[in-house]
């Protein structure tokens, strides 16, 4: 009866709380024109010795969990599984740094392609979304024209070529079609694509879709460099560009206002010993002026009614009609469970 | 026409390294070994390096700790060598290694002498070995480390040392839960012997003259082998040995892991019993380097393995022999402890491995633990040495071919003044010409294959020499036995 009213005033409510907040004024909220985030994360390398790739991935993983994208809204492909290897002197744990020991493995994660299951293929497939009618909802990348998706990947790579689990590529024209397949299906509204492998500018130097902002940790020629190893497990642990980009992002608050400009400075030659390569001429907007949390969390916007709305007291109406409508002859049916995506 | 292919070049070239075949064969003999040895020189040959990804040298800080007192069970099995001077205490280290909670097990074997030496009787022996499985994984793959049991009257040192740390090593291990592989610790007798009857019963190949028993305790397939010769007490140094049965040796990667790990605990490795030169680039150095280098080779052309380590190549199993060197009052020695770090480091370094070693060099030659020497580098001037055989015989030839020419030019020759006078014969004279052609050509393929024919013999002889060699101690034993 009074929902609507209710409705309204929590509306209201909510937006003087989340102005309390962030201080900031109610045009930036929807400057940004998208819905809803997701993430797909790649990790495509196997074996002990590319244990950092896992932890690169991994923490990606729980940055963006932590910034607010649920697992539901997370496709995570892990290659191999470093947690459970017999080499693996901590079971059941993956460490991304020797001092902290954060174990981003942890009980909760969700890893939705595992092991041989992360092809070239079936990245392409989630992607453009041209999956078999079998594959379950977890496994499907199901964004729409207002979703910002973030694509990390990481693992082997080289000149215009990813390495996956050793025995297959996926090239810079693939990557670049099936982004293009997306748009043209209108599967995103803005990508955020990370790439931290060895001479990974390569990859994305052939998109040629809009709304694409993409950085990678080296140029052409050069290969990014692991960070440190743990002496007590034996290996690398992390990569140069994921750990600076993790310091960064552990600075970030699901309502902070850094910008993706800031986060593509991070990681100067000094510190990345490789040179970080960006491109920012596909993307519409200014760098400078899109927020991290456009792509690394998923804040939801609040709608904000600047006029006041006289609602009439429509409930009893309604109620009347319904009943009426109760009577008539139309049968009823269940939605259709998984809309199959165009 | 190239310069190789016109063959009024190639005529020319041909007489020019003819005129001076001698010299040249002289020259390219003296240079070759002059090249050969030349490599040893530091700054012409390459510094060692990993090619294995997967092995990981050095990266995880080594825990290892006796938890047993091994002075005091080094003390109890030399009084139990003493015992009996000419036997080993077989069940002692069964009992202990079956206490450390390993599948222990004991395999006997026979030894039938050729050339009937035993006189008909089979001599017996029986190995020692414990299986340490691997917790999370299942046992498709194993490392090797193994010991000889030399009896108290046994020219060559002991190595009671060795035993006791592999004992230590074993209840090390066994609380780990990092293993991929299993660990196979093994204790042969009859130095090489034992352990290629434990290799055949293994690998369930049989042979005639040394017959072992199935191996009931089995693990998966071997990928890699250390076998140890360590004396009792503190040692100075250790000498790895990696020259196998038929020369052939180990891949470079597990030398190399060796050494990495051996210089990570600081201590001294040596090769041939020589160090690596101060300066490499002094002549001094370069003397040292070149003895090391030969003295690599006379081991690898004596044919018969260096260690036990030799008899596990056969196999494609990578293995060398690490022998520890006493010195007496030396301030430098350190204790067994050290070198079970030394040996947790390589054994963790095998166990990230995922393939048999493929990866690194299998045929080189070592002038000292950190250089190399591979076969694209040592092969050229080794084939400029021997390219005076074949130019000596590509000069038998030619001579042979010289003076059948000779012999026809003159034939033709005669023939021409006979026939040149009559013109209607000149068809005659071509056609006679033309016959002439064929017959050198017939004389030349004759000189060609009499060339051949002239080193029929030699390959011949060669051949024969290899069967009978082969064949040979059975032939004598089967004509013995029947006088």
């Amino acid at each position: 009866m009074a929902a609507p009213m209710v409705n309204f005033y929590f509306q209201l409510i909510a937006f003087a709380f989340l102005h309390q907040c962030t201080g900031t004024s109610p045009e930036e909220f929807f400057k940004s024109g998208h819905t809803n985030n997701w993430a797909v994360l790649v990790d495509t390398s196997r074996f002990w010795f590319n244990y950092r790739h896992v932890a690169n991935v991994l923490s990606i993983y729980r940055s963006c969990k932590r910034l607010g994208i649920p697992d539901s809204r997370i496709i995570l492909m892990v290659a191999d599984d470093m947690a459970c290897n017999p080499r693996n002197p901590r079971p059941a744990t993956v460490f991304n740094n020797a001092n902290n020991q954060i174990n981003v493995y942890g009980d909760d994660v969700e890893v939705d392609y595992r092991g041989y299951e992360v092809t070239v293929e079936n990245f392409i497939r989630v992607l453009t979304g041209r999956l078999p009618p079998s594959t379950p909802r977890s496994k499907r990348l199901l964004s729409d024209e207002h979703s910002n998706v973030l694509v990390y990947m990481t693992g082997h790579g080289g000149d215009g070529f990813l390495k996956f689990q050793d025995a297959e590529e996926i090239s810079n024209v693939e990557l670049a079609d099936a982004f293009e397949q997306m748009w043209q299906k209108r599967r995103y509204h803005e990508v955020f694509f990370m790439i931290d492998t060895c001479q990974a500018e390569s990859m994305f130097q052939k998109f040629y879709s809009p709304n694409i902002l993409a950085v990678a940790s080296s140029k052409v020629g050069e290969d990014s460099l692991s960070h440190h190893v743990d002496p007590s497990i034996g290996v690398y642990v992390i990569d140069r560009y994921t750990y600076y980009a993790l310091e960064f992002l552990e600075t970030v608050t699901p309502g902070s206002k850094k910008t993706m400009g800031q986060f593509l400075e991070v990681c100067p030659k000094y510190q990345c010993i490789s040179t970080v390569a960006k491109r920012t001429d596909l993307f519409r907007r200014d760098v400078n002026k899109v927020l991290l949390t456009d792509f690394f969390g998923s804040v939801r916007n609040v709608e904000l009614l600047p006029d006041s709305i006289h609602l009439q007291n429509a409930t009893l109406h309604t109620h009347s009609e319904d009943s009426s409508d109760v009577k008539s002859d139309k049968p009823l049916s269940y939605a259709q469970q998984f809309p199959m995506p165009v | 026409m190239g310069l190789l292919t016109d063959p009024k070049r190639q005529k020319k070239i041909v007489e020019a390294i003819s005129k001076y075949n001698n010299w040249l064969c002289v020259l390219c003999y003296l240079s070759g070994v002059i090249g050969f040895l030349a490599l040893a020189y530091q700054p012409l040959n390459g510094a060692t390096y990993f090619s294995e990804n997967a092995l990981l040298p050095g990266l995880v800080t080594n825990e290892f700790y006796a938890e047993i007192n091994m002075n005091a069970l080094a003390s109890e099995l030399k009084e139990e060598f003493n015992k009996e001077k000419r036997k080993v205490p077989r069940e002692w280290i069964y009992n202990h290694l079956r206490e450390i909670g390993l599948d222990t097990y004991i395999q006997n074997y026979s030894i039938k002498y050729p050339l009937d030496i035993a006189k008909g009787q089979n001599i017996p022996g029986q190995n020692v070995y414990g299986i340490l499985r691997a917790k999370r994984s299942a046992s498709t793959e194993a490392v090797v480390l193994t010991t000889p049991m030399r009896p108290k009257d046994s020219d060559l040192p002991s190595t009671t040392g060795g035993i006791v740390l592999m004992l230590a090593m074993a209840k090390y291990f066994r609380r780990q839960t990092y293993w991929s592989k299993d660990i196979i610790f093994l204790v042969s007798d009859h130095e090489q012997i034992g352990l290629q009857a434990w290799l055949d019963g293994y690998h369930d190949i049989k042979s005639e003259y040394i017959v072992p028993s199935d191996v009931m305790g089995r693990s998966g397939a071997i990928q890699a082998a250390i076998n140890l010769e360590i004396p009792d007490g503190n040692i100075r140094y250790f000498d790895i040995k990696i020259e196998g049965m038929n020369g052939q040796l180990p891949n470079l990667d597990l030398f190399n892991l060796v050494v990495k790990i051996c210089n990570q605990e600081g201590v001294d490795v040596s090769f041939h019993r020589n160090f690596d030169p101060m300066d490499a680039q002094s002549v001094d150095g370069y003397v040292q380097s070149v003895k090391t280098m030969l003295e690599m080779m006379w081991s690898q052309a004596a044919g018969t393995p260096s260690g036990n380590h030799g008899l596990f190549h056969k196999y494609h199993i990578e293995a060398v022999t690490l022998q520890g060197i006493r010195r007496k009052n030396s301030n430098y020695a350190f204790p067994l402890e050290r070198t079970g770090r030394i040996l947790e480091g390589i054994f963790r370094s095998l166990n990230n491995l995922l393939e048999r070693f493929h990866q690194s060099f299998f045929f080189y030659i070592l002038p000292g633990t950190r250089n190399y020497i591979s076969i694209g580098m040592y092969m050229p001037p080794f084939a400029v040495a021997i390219w005076v055989t074949l130019k000596k015989d590509q000069e038998n030839e030619d001579k042979e071919k010289k003076k059948e020419k000779e012999k026809s030019e003159k034939e033709g020759e005669e023939d021409e003044d006979r026939e040149g006078k009559h013109t209607e014969e000149e068809l005659e004279k071509e056609v006679e010409e033309l016959r002439k052609t064929i017959m050198d050509e017939d004389v030349e393929e004759e000189a060609a294959a009499e060339g051949l024919i002239s080193i029929m013999p030699v390959i011949l002889i060669s051949l024969m020499m290899g069967v009978f060699s082969y064949t040979g101690p059975d032939f004598i034993t089967m004509f013995l036995t029947t006088f």
